[in-house]
């Protein structure tokens, strides 16, 4: 059974007569069950994760409201540091829980995380407060403000968040489902806003506890967000054959909706000069659920038309 | 429709990442463009021991002491020009007890000057004393008699570290509401180093 030069897009073993095809790409019999699965644990994991990352916002800071904890100094800041990786710790919590029923190679999940922290810190950052100084010009006007952020804040942090999963696990052929697109961006978001709220704690001498936590929780939901989004594009790219803009449409509407967020979250938390951050949670909860509801709709409608589409199941007779 | 394994899809993919870079390096070139925009309608401060910024039409005046920053809008009217002012104290306590003495030191020398609120809010993550206060500006050159103006004035008491930063603004009642937004944009582009 000569393969002709067919080869599985994922895992690049020559494909004879069993050779499925999908969205114009070929695949083995093994590859092809595992992009059409549906993982529903992946999908209740992210709805409780969704649920305690605004609850630990919540709660957390209604207690430091309530019981304004008087700490200063270094104290202050490790407080800080340790309650920017909460969030995190949640996500491994319930990543751990789910990854029981349907195991993702969790060095890759990891490594992807850690990659969004560092490409965070190296480059982001610098990149931003550094090279473009967006705190000096970008309070200027509304519109240089809603522009700026997207061009500048929205498009760097979401094209690194995209190459941290486009030029590791990507090309892997643990990256073998459309839904692990969705997963390894969830995991750079989640590092990026990791790095992101221990550098605010650290640029500013420490937070307030109460205002802290609660804008950890928001960075923390906007940011995985917006990388689902370009992960969704992501997985998509991979398994079927899109145009060839479809990946910079998938950072390019991240960016958008980063840059809006970060717009649209200093408008509802100013009150006068003072901030009210529930806004900002409640904000920043809307736009996680949104999202997860888009992604959960078009994955689930993409495996059914793959299921009951003219090729689905096809075996490949070129 | 074409099918494709991994070999066939390879050029189709490395035109998809190569559009990503254009486009993003696009997007940062124009953003680029913005800041410069942005930057040439206003004039940056670095190298007070504090970031911030202001429009080009305000004009800096001689600061005193403990003042740092002294900005007016000449274009805010006649009789008081809107200004805003930074001063930073070494060592001075607390936010509030800050606020207390600075209303001590007005009432001593404005006239009718009057509390009008004091509260400790949350600024930018930090505990910030909030003073709004009021009083009456009589022009100072007696050769040029003017009406006295009711001036609306806020301050905005934070610690730094050691220091004690005090951003105060102040406009002709007339004009405060106008105003306020100059005063929210200075605000949020200002950021003790």
């Amino acid at each position: 059974m000569s393969s002709g030069g067919r080869i599985c897009c994922v895992c690049h073993r020559p494909l004879g007569d069993e050779a499925r095809v999908l969205g114009g790409r070929l695949y083995c019999p093994e590859h092809y069950a595992r992009v059409t699965t549906e993982r529903k644990s992946v999908w209740t994991s992210g709805v409780i994760e969704i649920a305690a990352v605004i609850a630990f916002g919540a709660l957390m800071g209604l207690v430091a409201w309530l019981a304004k904890p008087r700490l200063t100094g270094a104290a202050l800041v490790g407080v800080g540091v340790l309650l920017s990786l909460i969030p995190a710790v949640i996500w491994m919590v319930f990543f751990h829980r789910q990854d029981r029923l349907e195991p993702e190679p969790k060095s890759y999940v990891i490594g992807v995380f850690v990659l969004g922290m560092l490409l965070c810190n190296a480059v982001a950052i610098p990149v931003i407060n550094g090279l473009f100084q967006v705190n000096h010009w970008l309070a200027t006007n509304t519109l240089t403000n809603i522009v700026g952020a997207v061009l500048v804040i929205g498009i760097t942090q979401e094209f690194l968040k995209y190459a941290a999963v486009r030029y590791s696990v990507y090309a892997t052929p643990e990256f073998d489902e459309r839904l692990d697109g969705v997963i390894y961006g969830t995991a750079a978001g989640l590092g990026f806003a990791t790095m992101l709220n221990i550098n605010y704690v650290i640029a500013n001498g420490g937070v307030d506890l109460y205002m802290g936590i609660i804008r950890i929780s928001i960075t923390t939901l906007a940011q995985a967000s917006f990388s689902g989004i370009t992960g969704y594009f992501l997985g998509r790219a991979k398994f079927e054959v899109e145009p060839v803009w479809w990946q910079t449409l998938g950072v390019v509407i991240a960016a958008v909706l980063n840059g809006s967020f970060t717009w649209a979250r200093g408008e509802i938390t100013q009150v006068g000069l003072g901030v009210n951050p529930w806004w900002g949670l409640l904000l920043a909860g809307a736009l996680a659920a949104t999202t997860f509801a888009v992604l959960w709709y078009l994955m689930r409608r993409a495996a059914a038309l793959t299921l009951s589409g003219a090729d689905a199941g096809q075996t490949a007779a070129t | 429709m074409a099918v494709v394994g991994k070999a066939g899809a390879a050029p189709r993919d490395r035109y998809a990442e190569l559009l990503v870079v254009v486009v993003v390096i696009a997007a940062l070139l124009v953003g680029w463009g913005v800041k410069a925009g942005a930057e040439a309608r206003a004039v940056h401060i670095e190298d007070m021991g504090f970031r911030a910024s202001y429009g080009q039409n305000w004009v800096r005046e001689q600061p005193q002491q403990p003042e740092v920053l002294k900005i007016t809008d000449p274009g805010s009217g006649a009789r008081f020009q809107t200004t805003i002012t930074v001063s930073r104290l070494d060592n001075a306590g607390p936010s509030q007890q800050v606020a207390v003495s600075l209303n001590q030191e007005r009432a001593g020398d404005r006239q009718l000057y009057q509390i009008l609120n004091g509260e400790t809010i949350q600024w930018r993550g930090r505990e910030t004393y909030r003073n709004d206060f009021a009083y009456v500006y009589v022009s100072p050159d007696l050769l040029n008699p003017a009406v006295p103006v009711v001036l609306h004035g806020v301050d905005y008491v934070f610690q730094h570290g050691a220091a004690t930063y005090v951003i105060t603004f102040l406009a002709d009642e007339h004009v405060y509401d106008q105003a306020w937004g100059q005063f929210e944009r200075f605000l949020r582009a200002f950021s003790p180093v």
